[in-house]
């Protein structure tokens, strides 16, 4: 089965109305127990790495930038400044994980290889234990070696006979009398990898809430009309984007959530008219992905269909720079629960108890 | 939800609530860690679990503690990255190699026949089923994918079993006065099924 589909990232950025807000708000709160403080925590809590660090920059690079590869949990792991919404940490820490350690084995392998078309994935047969990977932009020539006691990166300079091994995680992690570490496949941790997989990871849990079904009877039409995604954004930051990125900047970090936007990212059938948007940001990439779908299953389709989405936010978190400027900053969680929230849809939520008399 | 009217995403000290964990993890808002969707009250009401497999699965101290039991859905998920809910804060666990979860295929074949089991309405809370519900549980097992792999557990019969031989065996379990089937620990009700079949 197979549809010939072409992709449109489309933007619908319309503002939020007051009342959608405040519905998030009460579905958020529960008014008997919170506190201005443990919503001021969830305001001052952004998504960021310790190496990404949005307000730290300086700090940030001072303890950090010395040891660009070798302690990678800086690179890679989200830091909590405030307690409160580690759940919502925890999941984006889940997702980004999973997209390094083991993006290669989702469905839609082809469609992760193209979104890095810079790495290309070499496995050596003669050596089950090595994985080459070859950068054409560095030029550089990447294999990852897995031992019994560690694994160890190898980063080869064409021009360099010598190669420093890297460690990308301690000895203590590994028992020495395990012997099945061989099936791994460690890409090396760098800031871009870090940087497309947190913007994709962001993008899995919306495309994920977007769509993931209500009731047990789904066609493909259906599948299709649930796929769009909402990115919350300050209004500020949707106009000042292209014209100019530092100011978006510095707005963005003290943007009141007052001011907030709606973007919608969605997927659009070929020859559908999408009369409210007013912008159409066409993606190649995408477009070659889109026309090699294959699927078996309304399951399948949705599965494909959802990956697709993911990585339209990506996309266009890479893209417009939302991700680090404003994701990355502070409320970047709440601004993400509430894309969340008006991703799945409030109606949605609630369905549950049903009572039949 | 399984109570929208008084269900929040955030709870004291401003904590993710399990619907707000649930709508990250698998997309649907949903109150409950459990497989699939739990029928109490002759249908009236529906407490909605996790429906499918999940990419990053949830473990929580809460289990331990023996206040409710996470399905396999949760624990199985596509790799071995858990997120791990405890007293005061939700953390990760992750392996580099899908080692962890590896499962024994017995373990595989209880978690189905466990679902089976469960999808019986009040099943779950009561344990028993009547004896008219068999045929629908054994069908409900033939039905899960890993059935295809099952000629390993010697369980050929699931498939060949016809209508008319449910019937018997449901004849033979009242005649003894065996009506109620137990899903307990191990794959009892299996066994005894099985061990019916084998020798009858």
């Amino acid at each position: 089965m197979m549809l010939n589909f072409v992709h449109f990232l489309s933007c619908d950025d319309g503002s939020i109305p007051p009342s959608v807000l405040k519905d998030i708000d009460r579905l958020l709160w529960d008014q008997r127990v919170v506190t201005i403080d443990d919503i001021q925590r969830w305001l001052s809590q952004g998504i960021h790495t310790a190496a990404s660090s949005f307000n730290n920059t300086s700090n940030a690079s001072s303890n950090f930038a010395s040891d660009e590869m070798g302690d990678s949990i800086h690179q890679w792991g989200l830091v909590q400044d405030h307690g409160g919404p580690c759940g919502v940490l925890a999941a984006i820490q889940s997702e980004l994980l999973a997209l390094i350690l083991f993006g290669h084995d989702l469905p839609c392998d082809r469609l992760y290889n193209k979104v890095f078309p810079h790495i290309k994935r070499t496995n050596d047969i003669s050596s089950t234990t090595t994985t080459s990977y070859h950068d054409t932009q560095s030029n550089k020539s990447i294999s990852i070696e897995t031992s019994t006691t560690s694994i160890t990166t190898e980063i080869r300079n064409r021009n360099e006979t010598t190669a420093p091994l890297l460690r990308i995680f301690p000895d203590s992690l590994f028992n020495d009398d395990d012997n099945d570490l061989q099936q791994q496949r460690i890409p090396m941790i760098d800031s871009s990898l870090i940087h497309r997989s947190m913007a994709t990871a962001l993008g899995w849990i919306l495309a994920r809430a977007a769509m993931a079904s209500t009731s047990a009877e789904d066609d493909i039409e259906t599948i299709f009309q649930q796929a769009n995604v909402k990115l919350v954004l300050p209004s500020s930051f949707c106009m000042n984007v292209k014209e100019n990125p530092v100011r978006s900047l510095q707005a963005s970090s003290t943007e009141k959530l007052s001011f907030l936007r709606c973007i919608t990212l969605m997927l659009a059938q070929k020859d559908t008219v999408l009369s409210h948007s007013n912008s159409h940001i066409h993606s190649p990439l995408m477009d070659s992905l889109f026309a090699t779908l294959r699927w078996s299953s309304p399951d399948d389709f949705r599965l494909h269909i959802m990956s697709l989405l993911a990585y339209c936010v990506a996309d266009y978190l890479q893209f417009s720079k939302a991700l680090y400027q404003f994701f990355n900053a502070d409320g970047g969680v709440i601004r993400f629960t509430q894309s969340l929230i008006l991703t799945r849809g409030i109606v949605r939520m609630q369905q549950g108890i049903l009572i039949v008399s | 939800m399984d109570d929208p009217l008084s269900t929040h995403l955030t709870s004291q000290f401003g904590q993710c609530s399990q619907e707000l964990i649930n709508l990250t993890l698998t997309g649907q808002a949903v109150s409950n860690v459990f497989d699939n969707t739990l029928i109490l009250h002759d249908g009236s009401v529906q407490c909605r679990g996790i429906s499918s497999q999940v990419h990053i699965g949830y473990l929580t101290h809460l289990e331990a503690l023996r206040y409710c039991q996470v399905g396999s859905y949760f624990k199985s998920p596509k790799f071995p990255i858990w997120m791990i809910g405890s007293q005061s804060h939700f953390s990760v666990l992750f392996s580099t190699s899908y080692d962890p979860l590896k499962e024994d295929p017995t373990q595989v074949l209880l978690n189905n026949c466990r679902r089976a089991f469960a999808s019986i309405p009040s099943a779950e809370e009561s344990g028993f089923i009547a004896s008219t519900s068999l045929g629908d549980v054994l069908d409900a097992i033939r039905e899960t994918e890993f059935c295809s792999d099952t000629h390993n557990l010697k369980m050929n019969w699931l498939h060949q079993i016809n209508q008319c031989q449910i019937d018997k065996l449901v004849a033979h379990l009242e005649v003894i006065h065996f009506i109620i089937v137990i899903l307990n620990n191990e794959n009892s009700f299996l066994k005894n099924i099985d061990s019916y079949y084998n020798n009858p």
